[in-house]
């Protein structure tokens, strides 16, 4: 570091670094040789130099090609200042005198947003971000004109969570699409966003956004801190943001919800919870949150709700099926026969008959090997997908037990479990009960029943421990909470949903009607 | 970090400790019955090893699916473990549905085994108990037994389905068995098996309920005491058929479907002497006819009430009176004295042997017949 400093001190008439403390030259000359030596080597930008008006003004306009909208600074900026000026102004003279840079502002160019930038560091972020500014001689101040423009991906429903009632939009890599549709469900202005400026390379906009009244005022706080707390050289992900502001970092269980649908974004945050987005990334956080993410999907408020509630029941045992199956099977054969049937027992034996590996060893190698399958469909390409399935369906399901190297009944679990984990509507919870499900597999394969007993003790124990932002992360169940606690294992109706899950602090939790609620 | 530390030392003192092991299945032998005789003044355990047979797989080509495995020794653990000699596989004792006791061991002394069987964690308390007759345990589970490919599990299918369906024999699960054997005031009886020979060979069959007495097997109730039995025994019981001659010199027969019934034994005292009364209560429906008289009408019901109340006394009548003079209190009235007036159980409970048999019985049967299949009139056939 102090190398550096030294030899930043010795060029440091021309270094960009001072360059960007300086504030905008007077004269044009000034400003365009620093420019230059700011924006040396960057191929896409633009700087065009112009004069206007009578007397004849030097402007000059910088942007980086390909951010920007041209049209717009064709119609809004360049033609009102060189041939509107001419065509409007019949009077000769008529900048004589007055302040061109005020005339030029507010009357004559037109893009729907404008600000005045002081610094050159503010020109280098305007740019930077898609925006045009306009340098004009003899002032000490630019223009930033907002011109962003630039592809995007179209809005597409979200892969990643699908569901068949309900909205189909999901968000796309720019950050004001996502407000906007956020916003465009939530017609109150008591819907707030605020924004931050996150990585000092990146500079990334970052966003977070809550109902004003609902959310508990200490949480924002709390929040904003954690967020301008973060200081790194860039933001690519809301993970990012993640990984910084939740409570226990090294925590393997998920604090927020990640999730691309607005209409999920916008349903948490009329429980009072807090939105986190970041441009560039269509995940959106949601904090806090607790365990219902694993059983809970947004679908299951668009369905009428007793096949929504039994759906979330069945979605229940399949957590339980997916985190624990094989590790039962496995304490069950190696330990603890005599729970099984007796005709089961001679089916699994007899298949189980020339399996030279142990069942633990057994499980642990279909297991590895559908997790491996699973992550290949993930990254290939969609012409060799359906090829990979076949085979890896030919390996494990028919060859390997042909092979006798692993036995039916432990194809069966590993496909049952494989199923399970398919159920969970979030991704996020079943990587977690996917690696969880290793942990059980090796208490079991040591220690059978007691083994798995254990773990649970221990991850129950982390469980109720773990809080997301003040929240107990198994509330309301620990906690337990009764007039929440229905609305867990069952999708309450919305008839009879008077008020929002309690969260500390929160302002108003009247949902309906007079808010009493039935359950409490 | 120190909650990892502690759990890796919680992992390590736990795998250090003994007593957890994993058995995987290609080292285990799946064992259906336990057996146990006396032979030569030593115990005798013979094991039915059930072989894994992949379904989809014929077996019935083959041999038969099972092999029978024992073995001589001094205690019944002596035994069992020297089958390891001759045997490469442990045997699952936990899946073992069914005790055969051997007619030799019941009748000299059940103390020979009954410790190490209720001491093992692997031998199943629940699992269904039977004394062999005139056969050895090790003679009944190398029978085979019709649709079944196990003696072992055919035995208690067969005390469950003949219980619902003709209703002689009660099943008596070992835990029960034993703690009868341990309790004073009432005596363990177990179903007994034997092997007879049928169209279709040798085969299985339930034969009899034997009786015990101490530790010792005194003699046996036949079909129709093991049935009174079946009717004295306190509780609910449902299922079964009873046989009455038909009413108004009919030579044909009357069957009623046992479909519930209640019993509620009694101690009283009268003339200072103990009487038990048993108040049983049935329902049933009638069943069938092998006559072609028009019997089943409504004046005839109270008739038919009647023949069948008879017919469950005489059968409960038959079975006291056997017991009584085998001497064995198998239908633990004691226990009901000894709950129902402690300081006369104090009393009586040194020479229970002699007030037992003379204790008299009053027997009250209630029986209402009550549906009739949907068909409300008898077949008269002209």
């Amino acid at each position: 570091m102090r190398y550096m400093k030294s030899k930043e001190e010795q060029d440091q008439a021309d270094s960009p670094q001072e360059i960007l403390k300086a504030d905008i030259y007077s004269s044009l000359e000034d400003n365009r040789q620093a420019l230059n030596v700011l924006f040396e080597s960057c191929s896409d930008i633009v700087m065009r130099d112009f004069d206007f008006g009578t007397p004849e003004t030097g402007g000059l306009m910088i942007y980086f090609d390909g951010l920007v909208n041209k049209d717009e600074i064709e119609q809004n900026i360049l033609r009102p200042l060189l041939l509107g000026m001419d065509m409007l102004d019949t009077k000769d003279d008529d900048l004589l005198g007055k302040d061109i840079f005020k005339e030029v502002k507010n009357k004559i160019i037109s893009p729907a947003e404008i600000k005045s930038v002081k610094t050159l560091d503010e020109v280098c972020h305007h740019v930077s971000s898609g925006d045009t500014v306009l340098l004009i001689d003899g002032y000490g101040e630019g223009i930033a004109a907002g011109t962003r423009g630039w592809e995007t991906r179209s809005i597409a429903s979200p892969e990643n969570e699908v569901v068949i009632f309900g909205p189909k939009e999901g968000f796309n890599e720019t950050l004001r699409f996502n407000t906007a549709q956020i916003r465009r469900r939530l017609k109150s202005a008591n819907f707030k966003i605020e924004s931050f400026v996150l990585g000092r390379i990146t500079k990334t906009d970052v966003i977070m956004c809550y109902i004003k009244d609902i959310a508990p005022a200490g949480m924002i706080q709390e929040i904003k801190k954690r967020i301008s707390e973060i200081d790194i050289d860039g933001v690519l992900d809301t993970n990012y943001v993640k990984e910084f502001i939740v409570d226990d970092n090294k925590s393997l269980f998920s604090q927020v919800i990640h999730t691309e649908r607005p209409d999920r974004v916008c349903g948490q945050l009329l429980e009072g919870r807090i939105c986190i987005m970041v441009d560039g990334s269509p995940m959106a956080l949601i904090v806090p949150t607790t365990f219902s993410e694993y059983i809970t999907s947004p679908d299951d408020y668009y369905t009428y709700f007793i096949p929504a509630s039994l759906i979330r029941i069945l979605r229940f045992s399949a957590f339980w099926i997916s985190l624990l199956l094989p590790s039962l099977y496995v304490a069950l054969i190696s330990y603890h026969q005599e729970m099984i049937p007796t005709a089961l027992l001679l089916t699994i034996a007899a298949s189980r008959e020339g399996v030279p590996f142990p069942s633990f060893v057994e499980a642990f190698l279909l297991e590895a090997m559908f997790e491996m399958l699973r992550e290949a469909g993930i990254r290939l390409p969609r012409a060799v997908g359906p090829a990979v399935s076949i085979v890896g369906a030919l390996i494990i399901g028919d060859a390997a037990v042909r092979a006798g190297l692993v036995s039916t009944p432990m194809v069966v679990v590993v496909a049952a479990t494989g199923i399970a984990s398919f159920v969970s509507p979030s991704y996020n919870a079943s990587l977690i009960v996917r690696i969880l499900r290793f942990g059980f597999l090796a208490a079991s394969g040591m220690l059978g029943f007691l083994g798995i007993m254990i773990l649970l003790v221990i991850m129950l124990i982390r469980m109720v421990s773990l809080t997301s932002f003040g929240v107990p992360y198994l509330a309301p169940l620990a906690p337990v909470d009764l007039s929440q606690i229905s609305d867990i294992m069952v999708r309450r109706p919305w008839f009879v949903n008077n008020r929002r899950p309690y969260l500390e602090g929160m302002l108003n939790r009247t949902r309906q009607g007079n808010g009493r609620d039935d359950g409490s | 970090m120190k909650l990892l530390r502690i759990i890796s030392l919680i992992i390590i003192i736990v795998m250090a400790g003994s007593g957890c092991s994993a058995l995987e299945l290609n080292d285990a032998a799946i064992v259906a019955g336990i057996g146990m005789e006396l032979e030569d003044q030593q115990l005798r355990v013979s094991l039915q090893l059930a072989q894994p047979v992949l379904p989809g797989q014929s077996s019935s080509l083959s041999a038969p699916p099972f092999k029978v495995v024992s073995e001589t020794g001094r205690s019944f653990n002596e035994s069992l473990k020297k089958i390891g000699l001759s045997f490469p596989r442990e045997p699952l004792l936990s899946q073992a549905n069914l005790i055969i006791l051997g007619e030799k061991l019941s009748q000299t002394d059940l103390a020979l085994v009954a410790d190490a069987s209720i001491r093992s964690p692997n031998i199943r308390k629940n699992s269904v108990i039977a004394v062999a007759r005139a056969a050895s345990p090790e003679e009944i589970f190398n029978t085979e037994v019709l649709m079944e490919s196990l003696s072992a599990t055919a035995i208690p299918k067969m005390l469950k389905n003949q219980e619902s369906q003709i209703g002689i024999y009660k099943s008596v699960t070992y835990d029960e068995f034993l703690n009868k054997l341990s309790t004073p005031g009432i005596e363990a009886v177990a179903p007994q098996v034997t092997l007879f020979n049928s169209s279709n060979g040798k085969t299985i069959k339930l034969d009899g309920t034997a009786v015990f007495k101490g530790r010792r097997m005194v003699g046996y109730l036949n079909s129709r005491e093991s049935r009174g039995f079946r009717f004295i025994t306190p509780g609910r019981i449902a299922g079964g058929i009873i046989n009455i001659p038909a009413p108004f010199d009919d030579p044909g027969m009357v069957a009623i479907e046992l479909t519930r019934s209640q019993t509620i034994v009694k101690p009283e005292l009268q003339d200072g002497k103990i009487v038990m009364k048993i108040e049983y209560v049935g329902e049933g429906n009638y069943y069938e006819q092998t006559s072609a008289a028009d019997i089943f009408k409504l004046e005839n019901i109270p008739a038919l009430e009647t023949l069948t109340e008879q017919a469950v006394k005489g059968d409960i009548m038959a079975c006291i009176s056997k017991s009584q003079k085998l001497g064995s209190d198998i239908f633990g009235w004691g226990k009901l004295v000894s709950s129902w007036d402690p300081d006369l159980w104090k009393q009586a409970e040194n020479n229970w042997d002699k007030i037992f048999p003379g204790i008299n019985a009053e027997i009250n049967v209630k029986f209402d017949i009550r549906r009739s299949y949907l068909t409300d009139k008898s077949l008269v056939l002209k």
